[in-house]
């Protein structure tokens, strides 16, 4: 154990940081969120329930209103799994304060017109490419004129 | 047609001073134009020459010495010593508020205005207007009107400046448009939902100084700042109007009217500016020759050439026949007709036969009969021979305008192509009578007659659009539509006027003068011009007033001899005298390629939807 | 002859009796409207008894210059609004280098009187009288001025909801023309002169004299520019005279009784009598006729039973119709019921439509409910007047509430001075001046109101 370590956890709690580093490893100590929300937050908290994703939602009420539920992503190592994208409608109003159920214990019915959720795939092979992009399958016609096609014999 | 304005003579003049500064002006100008000849900008909207003077857009608002208010200068008679003060701290109070009251109702919508670049309101809020706004109650929203497939609505943009409605009454003729409400609730619209009936309808777009009216087919295509302007000429009728043609890239956007007050004023007709959707479609782009199968098949030039050398070859003397279609350039007519002479052919027949009577402006050159209109309005009197026609203005019997020393016989060609061809003396030599074609060259030409293209005959077609004459073709070489050459055409009342090349030639296709220079060379009967500079000098040679651009010429073909020849000597014909142009909106291969000009076409057979 | 005079036109020098220093009382003999309130036989038998169409001939066959000089002479100016010397308007060469009055020597063009009974002013009710209780007044006023002008015909537009004026206006016409008052040879004078009925469909943009014409000629009642102005292209392009009803109405009796007796009455500059109509917290709203320059308290007090609750719970009066800029109280104390005095203290006679409020009146809204009356009569034709009274409007309903800022106030008052003078007619002023008069008279009120609502508002929020 290097010098910061002990001193993290002589400051924390042995505990806390054992959680931290088993949640999101040594990367706790690089990426600030991820030890924002494992170490200050976490002690204390109950984990209200999991989404499909895997993401875990916790719940700490006596803690500051707007603080008081987060999420901690399934993918938290990486950064790119620390999508807001990923938490579902239901859970998105319940982290917000929208509505005080609590989604695990409820049978939420899904809108006709809700898509599935796939977070972000901003970097992904699957983003967003524009009209006339390379990587799209359908390859946009640049001609700016069509030809007359003569009638067949 | 209208002369050009003579300078009024000195005793006509008034002098009026404009911020300290004298000018003169001719009687009976208004502080306005007073202001305009000071090289003074004042701003406005409802003014416009050409139209009548509503006074109602206040922006206008100049001082005048001795008057208490501000004066609406488009209104107000220039008088002579008046003095007139268009920058003092009155006027810019009076123009900042009418800006402001201008703007508390216009939607802050620029971004997605297509106006937006090429706005009155726009520039003038900047220049004259205040820098912010003291409006903070709810704006005015109004329903959009469907005016038809040409004129795009965004009624709230409104500003209520009826050029639009003086422009429909005064210049087109139609009383369709007209102001509904009154106050904040007063509209600019059709009175029932109803298409504007007008072939002129789409110059109220140009008119507009806002986005209230703007182009349906080309909305939301372009921004005005990426296009690029050539100044070229019309050839959807034979006036030849005076357009900008705006392209970006390879693509023509937009057709706009350019002033011309010998022509066209500023005004076009609705072909002319929206047939231009039809110049990316249907488009020859590579030659064709007919293969084994019997079908048009894509070939490279030099294979395509050799087969129409090979098959025009075949032909002897009068069997060979040229047919110049109706939006055929001087100059490749001239180089047919050379081509043609030197295969030792002794005439050739022109395409469109001249209507001398029997005529419709309104639907072959509506911006000629709206001309025409104002003529008849001035007491001028008219009169048709042939099937009645709605002209917008009364007719009279024609006994009473024939009258002994009539000097009225002027001819209203129906095609662009028309005037040009017949100018070189494009009209069958005597000896091509009779004799039936075995080879034809279709310059551009769909509207041939049957009889002039026998079913045996090889057809080589040089044209930019397929149609029926690319369909019938045995070789088809690509050629170039009017907005992508250098072409001279001359219009109804014999002006030589040049269009300028806006964009290339799509693909393969090539300047028309250019493919048969290249002909003659693989027939072994080379042409001796190589630049366009050379046609020209040809050009001048066959016919020396084709040189002498934008210049009115008495067309010579009108001559006895050419009358005689052409076949005017014939019987009277059996049918009744009628235009030959039935359909405004289609009547040469681009215009019917053109999906604009068909949704016009569907439109006014239905002018009011909801019946 | 010529009616033009030397030049300048100085109605004080016609004015031959002492000056007067005090005004009103008129007395019963000195009325021209004697059948103003319909006690009488409004049609021929009752109005020949009331000395209407006696000797008309002689009148008539006078001439237009006499007419003209005479009607000079009495110091009439034009009952409508605007005060315009009525000889001068109906000189029909009178300042023809401004081309704006009827030209004298006919081009071919036959000349036109229209009168103008499109009275819509709010608290204006002086026309409709003469027009169902007078008629007869008005049309043989109609032929005197169509002589003076040197017209062939004239018409009357009559507002829309006037329905029973139409109607005996119509029926006056008619027993004139049985009479053989009308039409050809009219009077027996030798002149030819026919009058016609014409109603709008009410709208309050058609009392101005070129929509008014606009109107006549059915199109929409839309103003139009000026110049050229209606005396030299009027109705159907012809040199055109538009005249208020009043105005016509009187000029028979002015004749008959002389100038004299006319410019009797009233200050300089503003002589004769006058219909003052009192409408609001008035005991007896009334129309009456009396004599010009009346001070204003004595007017209330003698004709309409004085204010309610007393002359100390007046707050303010509208002297001349819904267009002119309001006086307050103390404004009201002394002031003359004239053009010029009126003029003096910032607001007009108008229409001689006097509006009184007392203390119970909410003044804002009560403007607030008169600029609603501009927006919605507003044609829409020009810029300022369409959105400018709109916005007038929007402002004054919050200010009604005090739902507005202080600075708010200023910014009204610049927003009609960017209406007032900037529009095709008068409208735009007239939307304008009441907002002014109210800014300029009841400002503090105004800002106490806001006050109010702001600190309202912020004991609700605590």
């Amino acid at each position: 154990m290097s010098g910061v370590t002990k001193a993290l956890a002589q400051g924390l709690g042995k505990q806390t940081w054992r959680e931290a580093v088993s949640n999101g490893g040594w990367k706790v100590l690089i990426d600030g969120n991820l030890g924002s929300t494992l170490v200050e937050h976490q002690p204390g908290a109950t984990l209200v329930g999991t989404d499909k994703h895997g993401n875990r939602y916790f719940e700490k009420m006596d803690t500051q209103v707007g603080r008081n539920r987060w999420v901690v992503y399934a993918k938290a190592s990486d950064y790119r799994g620390q999508d807001p994208a990923n938490v579902p409608a239901e859970w998105h109003g319940w982290l917000h304060a929208s509505v005080d159920v609590n989604p695990a214990n409820h049978d939420f019915t899904a809108p006709i017109y809700a898509s599935n959720i796939v977070g972000n795939s901003t970097t992904t092979v699957s983003r967003y490419q524009p009209k006339g992009s390379w990587f799209k399958e359908h390859k946009r016609n640049w001609l700016k004129y069509q030809t007359w096609t003569p009638p067949k014999a | 047609m209208a002369a050009q304005a003579a300078p009024a003579p000195a005793d006509d003049l008034i002098e009026v001073t404009v911020d300290g500064k004298p000018v003169k002006v001719p009687k009976g100008s208004n502080v306005l134009q007073a202001c305009d000849a000071a090289g003074v900008d004042v701003p406005r909207f409802c003014y416009h020459q050409r139209l009548s003077i509503a006074g109602n857009c206040r922006m206008c608002l100049v001082e005048v010495e001795k008057s208490p208010k501000p004066v609406a200068s488009c209104a107000m008679p220039a008088g002579p010593g008046m003095n007139i003060k268009t920058s003092t701290p009155l006027v810019k109070k009076a123009r900042e508020g009418v800006m402001e009251f201008l703007l508390i109702n216009h939607p802050l919508d620029c971004p997605i205005c297509d106006q937006g670049g090429e706005c009155d309101l726009q520039d003038q809020a900047m220049a004259f207007g205040s820098d912010r706004s003291r409006f903070t109650e709810v704006k005015r929203a109004v329903v959009d009107k469907n005016l038809g497939p040409l004129v795009k609505t965004v009624m709230t943009r409104c500003i209520h400046c009826t050029r639009c409605v003086r422009f429909a009454k005064e210049v087109a003729g139609v009383e369709d448009l007209g102001m509904t409400g009154r106050g904040r609730d007063s509209e600019i619209g059709t009175y029932v939902e109803r298409m504007l009936t007008s072939e002129l309808s789409a110059n109220v777009i140009d008119l507009c100084p806002v986005g209230a009216l703007t182009a349906k087919p080309s909305a939301f295509t372009f921004r005005n700042w990426e296009l690029a302007s050539t100044e070229s000429v019309d050839v959807s009728d034979a006036l030849g109007s005076a357009i900008r043609v705006d392209a970006r890239g390879p693509e023509v956007f937009r057709v706009t009217p350019r002033l011309n007050d010998a022509i066209n004023q500023e005004w076009i007709s609705d072909k002319a500016r929206f047939q231009v959707d039809a110049l990316r479609l249907q488009r020859l782009s590579q030659p064709l020759v007919r293969g084994a199968g019997g079908g048009l098949e894509p070939a490279t030039w030099p294979r395509a050439l050799a087969a129409a050398a090979e098959g025009l070859a075949r032909a002897r003397g009068h069997e060979l026949r040229g047919v110049a279609g109706r939006l055929a350039d001087v100059e490749s007519v001239v180089a047919l007709k050379d081509l043609l002479n030197r295969l030792g052919l002794a005439g050739v027949d022109g395409a469109d036969s001249v209507l001398l009577v029997g005529t419709d402006p309104r639907a072959e050159a509506p911006v000629l009969n709206a001309r025409l209109r104002a003529l008849a309005l001035a007491g001028v009197p008219f009169a048709s021979i042939g099937a009645p026609l709605d002209l917008t203005f009364p007719l009279l019997a024609a006994g009473d305008v024939v009258r002994e020393g009539w000097n009225g016989f002027a001819v209203l060609a129906d095609a662009a192509g028309t005037v040009g061809a017949l100018d070189l003396g494009f009209v069958p030599g005597a000896g091509a009578r009779g004799v039936a074609p075995r080879a034809v060259y279709l310059l551009g030409a769909d509207d041939y007659e049957e009889g002039d293209v026998p079913a045996d005959a090889f057809v080589v077609y040089q044209g930019h659009h397929g149609e029926r004459g690319a369909a019938r073709a045995d070789v088809v070489l690509p050629g170039a539509a009017y907005t992508e050459k250098f072409g001279t055409y001359v219009n109804a009342e014999g002006r030589a006027q040049s269009t300028k090349a806006a964009v290339g030639p799509p693909g393969a296709a090539r300047d028309d003068w250019k493919v048969l220079r290249a002909l003659s060379e693989v027939m072994g009967a080379p042409l001796p011009y190589d630049t366009l500079a050379g046609v020209r000098a040809r050009l001048a040679e066959v016919a020396p007033h084709l040189a002498r651009r934008g210049a009115l010429e008495p067309p010579l073909w009108l001559g006895a001899d050419a009358l005689g020849v052409g076949g005017a000597a014939g019987k009277p014909a059996a049918d009744p005298l009628a235009t030959r142009v039935t359909n405004f909106y289609q009547t040469d291969a681009i215009s019917r390629a053109s999906k604009t000009m068909a949704r016009c076409v569907r439109a006014r057979q239905n002018p009011v939807p909801g019946l | 002859m010529a009616c033009g005079g030397e030049g300048s036109i100085n109605l004080r020098a016609y004015s031959s009796a002492p000056e007067k220093t005090s005004f009103g009382g008129l007395e019963d003999k000195d009325r021209i409207f004697t059948n103003i309130y319909g006690r009488h036989d409004p049609f021929l038998k009752g109005a020949e008894k009331r000395g209407d169409w006696h000797r008309t001939k002689d009148l008539v066959s006078k001439g237009a210059d006499w007419i003209v000089d005479q009607m000079k002479k009495s110091g009439l100016r034009g009952r409508g609004g605007a005060g315009f010397p009525s000889g001068l308007k109906w000189c029909v060469d009178g300042l023809t280098d401004w081309g704006s009055f009827m030209p004298k020597v006919s081009d071919g063009r036959p000349g036109y009187l229209v009168v103008n009974g499109d009275e819509s002013e709010p608290g204006t009710c002086k026309d409709r009288e003469i027009m169902r209780h007078e008629p007869h007044k008005l049309v043989e006023g109609c032929l005197i001025a169509g002589t003076a002008m040197r017209a062939r015909a004239g018409y009357i537009y009559v507002r829309g909801e006037f329905v029973a004026e139409r109607l005996a206006l119509q029926r006056a016409i008619d027993e004139a023309y049985a009479a053989g008052y009308l039409g050809r040879d009219a009077c027996g004078s030798g002149k030819d002169f026919d009058l016609a009925v014409h109603w709008g469909a009410g709208a309050y943009i058609c009392g101005e004299e070129t929509a008014l014409i606009e109107s006549l000629e059915g199109k929409q009642g839309k103003p139009r520019l000026k110049p050229p102005f209606p005396a030299n292209v009027g109705l159907y392009g012809c040199p055109t005279t538009v005249t208020n009803v009043e105005t016509v109405a009187v000029s028979p009796t002015i004749l008959r009784r002389g100038p004299e007796w006319f410019s009797g009455m009233g200050r300089k500059n503003n002589h004769g009598t006058k219909l003052f109509a009192i409408s609001g917290h008035v005991n007896r709203p009334v129309t009456v006729e009396e004599e010009m320059s009346i001070p204003l308290r004595e007017l209330i007090e003698r004709h309409a039973g004085g204010v309610r609750g007393g002359w100390d719970n007046l707050l303010a009066v509208i002297p001349g119709g819904s267009s002119v800029p309001l006086l307050p109280k103390h404004a009201c104390e002394d002031v003359l019921m004239d053009f010029d005095a009126l003029k003096e203290r910032q607001s007009g006679l108008g229409t001689a439509a006097v509006i009184v409020m007392n203390k119970s009146t909410d003044v804002i809204e009560a403007i607030a409910r008169l600029s609603y009356f501009y927006k919605h009569e507003s044609c829409g034709q020009c810029t300022p007047c369409r959105e400018g009274t709109s916005w007038l409007y929007d402002v004054m309903t919050r200010m009604k509430a005090g739902d507005a800022r202080l600075e708010e106030i200023d910014m009204l008052w610049e927003l009609t001075k960017q209406i007032e003078g900037h529009t095709i007619c008068a409208l735009g002023d007239a939307a304008a001046w009441p907002v002014q008069g109210l800014i300029r008279h009841f400002r503090p009120l105004m800002e106490q109101r806001i006050e109010q609502a702001a600190e309202e508002l912020q004991r609700i929020a605590a």
